[in-house]
C-alpha cells in the first residue's frame, strides 16, 4: 500500500515536473504550486467516526499560466487518502480567458462548480478543517467537480455585481468511483453576488446561487443557497470575518416523491494578531420530509453542530489548524448520534498560489 | 460589527431556546400503536400481499448510506426478498432476492433494471444466512457490499473474490453496474414468508466508509 502511494506521487510529481521543464513552458509565466493538508483527527466520544490517526487528506499539484495572449490554463491533480488506499484524481483542467469578451470571464474544462461560498475555493483553503455535515450531504466532503462550460459577467454598474452560470455534463454528482451516465438535464448552476465596499480594508460579498440537474433515473435535483462574507481587515491581519452559507435542496424522483432538506453554518473568526485567530462555528441540518414509516408521519428531526478552533498561520504558506468539535443529531426527543473529536490540521504550500476570492 | 455580534447573539438564542422543530422534539411521529406487527425484532405493517415495511426510514432523503442486517431461516426451494431505499409500497429501489436450490443460496441485487446473481458460499447447506449489507446510496451510483454476519468485513476493490466480503458491487461496476445510479426511495421492507425472518437491524449508519 506505502509503495503504492510512493508510485503515484511520484508519478504526479514527475509529470509536473516534465510539464515545468518542457521547452514551450519556459518561455511563458508558467506558476506551479503544491498545497498539502495533512489532518490528524481524534474521537472523543464512542460514536465518533474519526479515524484517530494522521492522514494525508489531499496533496494538490497545480499549475497555471497564460496559454497564449487570450487564454490562462490550469491543471490541479490531488492525491487523497481513502480508507489507507491513496487516490490521485483530477481536481481541475481547464482554460479560460478574461479578454474574450469585455467584462467576462469564461471557462471550459473541469472545475469545480463555483457555487456558495466553499463550492468557490478548494478545501485546504477553506476557512475550517470539516464541512458542516449538511454541506457533506449535499456536496460531497470536497464540492462538486465536473466538466463543462462557466460564463461570468461583471455587469456595468456602479455597485459590483457579478452574474455567474454555466452547464456541466452531470454524468456524475458528488461523490463517484464510476463515469456515471447521461443525465436527462445536464448539471447547470448560477451565481448571483454583490460585493459592498465598506471602506478601503472591509467589504461584505453576498450571493445567490442555484444548482440543478436530473439523472438518468429522472430524479430532480434542486439546490438554492445564500452565502455571505463580510471581512474587517487591519494590515495583514483579518479582525473579524463572518461567513455564513444558508442552502435549501429539493430532490424529486419519478414517482413525483419528493425529499427537502435544509441546513446552514455560521462563522465567527476573530483575529488576535496577524498569525493568531480564534473562531466558532454553529451548524443546523434539518431533513424536511423524514417520515416514520409505520405512522407515516413527518418526524422531528435536526442536526447540530458547533465548533472552536484556533489557527496559527506562520505566513500565507503554512497553517496549522487545532478544532474541537461536536455534532449530534435529534429525533423525536431522542438524540441517535453524536461526534466528538478534536483535530490538528497543517496545510502548506510549496510555490506560488493564486489570489484567493475575497 | 456590533451588529454583526447581535446578529450572531440572536441566531444562538434563537436556537437554544426555540420551539420543538428546532430542538428535534417528541411530535409523536414515532408513536406506533398496538396494530403492527414485530419481524425480526423491528415493527412493521403490511404493504400488499406477503409485503411489509419495516420501521425506519434513510436519513438526508435517501442520499445516505446505511447498513442493515438480516438474519434469516431459507429451506431448500424457498425465496425471500428484501427491499432498501423503497417507496413505501416497496416499489423500486434496490430489490435483494436470496433463495436456495439444491442446498446452495444464491441472492439475485436488482436496482434501476440491472441485475446480478451470485452464490453465497459462505451460506451452503446452513438453515440460517446471516448477512451483514452496506449500501451507500449516496454516491452517484449507489455501491453496495454484502459480507457474511460472521466473517470478514473488507471493503475494498476485490474484496469478493478473495474472501473479504461475500459482494462487492465495485468489483462489477463496469460489467454489471455501470451507470446504475441511485435509489430514490427512503424505506425498507420484505417480501416472503416473514415468519422465516429471526433477526433485522437498520438502517443503521453504514460499516464502511467507503
Amino acid at each position: 500500500m506505502q509503495y503504492q502511494m510512493y508510485k503515484k506521487i511520484f508519478c504526479l510529481f514527475l509529470f509536473v515536473a516534465t510539464l515545468s521543464n518542457s521547452y514551450a513552458l519556459k518561455y511563458s509565466d508558467v506558476e506551479i504550486s503544491a498545497a498539502g493538508d495533512f489532518i490528524y483527527e481524534h474521537g472523543l466520544n464512542k460514536e465518533s467516526s474519526a479515524s484517530d490517526r494522521v492522514k494525508m487528506r489531499g496533496v494538490e499539484l497545480s499549475v497555471f499560466a497564460p496559454v497564449d495572449d487570450t487564454f490562462n490554463g490550469v491543471l490541479a491533480a490531488a492525491a487523497h487518502d481513502e480508507n489507507g488506499e491513496v487516490v490521485v484524481e483530477l481536481h481541475e483542467l481547464y482554460i479560460s480567458s478574461f479578454s474574450l469578451v469585455p467584462r467576462s470571464n469564461i471557462r471550459l474544462g473541469q472545475f469545480f462548480i463555483p457555487i456558495g461560498r466553499l463550492g468557490r475555493s478548494h478545501q485546504h483553503d477553506w476557512v475550517f478543517t470539516r464541512a458542516p455535515k449538511f454541506y457533506r450531504s449535499f456536496f460531497g466532503d470536497e464540492g462538486i467537480i465536473d466538466t463543462g462550460l462557466e460564463y461570468s459577467y461583471m455587469l456595468p454598474t456602479e455597485s459590483i455585481y457579478n452574474l455567474s452560470f454555466g452547464v456541466t455534463s452531470g454524468y456524475v454528482y458528488g461523490h463517484a468511483h464510476t463515469e456515471g451516465s447521461k443525465p436527462k438535464v445536464p448539471t447547470h448552476f448560477a451565481r448571483f453576488s454583490r460585493f459592498f465596499e465598506l471602506s478601503t480594508t472591509s467589504g461584505v460579498d453576498l450571493g445567490l446561487s442555484y444548482l440543478g440537474r436530473t439523472d438518468t433515473q429522472e430524479n430532480d435535483l434542486k439546490l438554492v443557497g445564500l452565502d455571505f462574507v463580510a471581512k474587517w481587515r487591519q494590515g495583514r491581519m483579518t479582525k473579524y470575518l463572518l461567513q455564513s452559507e444558508l442552502w435549501y435542496k429539493n430532490e424529486t424522483n419519478s414517482a413525483n416523491e419528493s425529499s427537502e432538506q435544509v441546513g446552514m453554518y455560521i462563522l465567527n473568526q476573530f483575529g488576535m494578531s496577524v498569525e493568531n485567530s480564534f473562531a466558532f462555528r454553529l451548524d443546523a441540518f434539518k431533513d424536511l420530509s423524514k417520515r416514520n414509516a409505520i405512522t407515516n408521519r413527518i418526524s422531528n428531526n435536526i442536526s447540530y453542530g458547533v465548533l472552536a478552533q484556533h489557527t496559527f498561520t506562520s505566513s500565507e504558506f503554512l497553517k496549522i489548524r487545532s478544532t474541537l468539535a461536536h455534532e449530534f443529531d435529534r429525533e423525536e426527543g431522542i438524540t441517535t448520534g453524536k461526534d466528538t473529536r478534536a483535530t490538528l490540521q497543517f496545510v502548506f504550500i510549496l510555490g506560488s498560489h493564486p489570489a484567493h476570492d475575497f | 460589527m456590533k451588529q454583526l455580534l447581535i446578529l450572531t447573539f440572536l441566531f444562538i438564542s434563537l436556537i437554544s431556546t426555540s420551539c420543538t422543530e428546532l430542538t428535534g422534539g417528541d411530535t409523536g411521529a414515532n408513536l406506533i400503536d398496538s396494530v403492527s406487527d414485530y419481524i425480526g425484532g423491528i415493527d412493521s405493517i403490511s404493504a400488499g400481499e406477503n409485503k411489509y415495511l419495516l420501521q425506519g426510514s434513510a436519513d438526508n432523503g435517501g442520499n445516505s448510506g446505511h447498513y442493515f442486517r438480516l438474519k434469516f431461516q431459507l429451506p431448500e426451494g424457498e425465496s425471500l426478498s428484501f427491499f432498501f431505499f423503497s417507496s413505501r409500497s416497496l416499489s423500486g429501489g434496490m430489490k435483494y432476492t436470496f433463495s436456495k436450490v439444491n442446498g446452495s443460496v444464491y441472492l439475485t441485487m436488482k436496482l434501476n433494471g440491472l441485475e446480478d446473481r451470485t452464490e453465497l458460499v459462505d451460506f451452503k447447506n446452513s438453515d440460517i444466512v446471516d448477512v451483514a449489507i452496506d449500501i451507500h446510496n449516496d454516491h452517484t451510483d449507489a455501491h453496495m457490499i454484502v459480507w457474511d454476519y460472521n466473517g470478514s468485513r473488507g471493503d475494498y476493490e476485490e474484496c469478493s473474490f478473495d474472501g473479504g466480503c461475500l459482494y462487492n458491487t465495485e468489483d462489477f461496476a463496469f460489467d454489471v453496474w455501470l451507470g446504475v445510479g441511485r435509489a430514490s426511495g427512503i424505506f425498507w421492507g420484505i417480501e416472503g414468508d416473514k415468519s422465516l425472518i429471526e433477526v433485522l437491524e437498520g438502517p443503521l449508519d453504514a460499516i464502511s466508509n467507503v
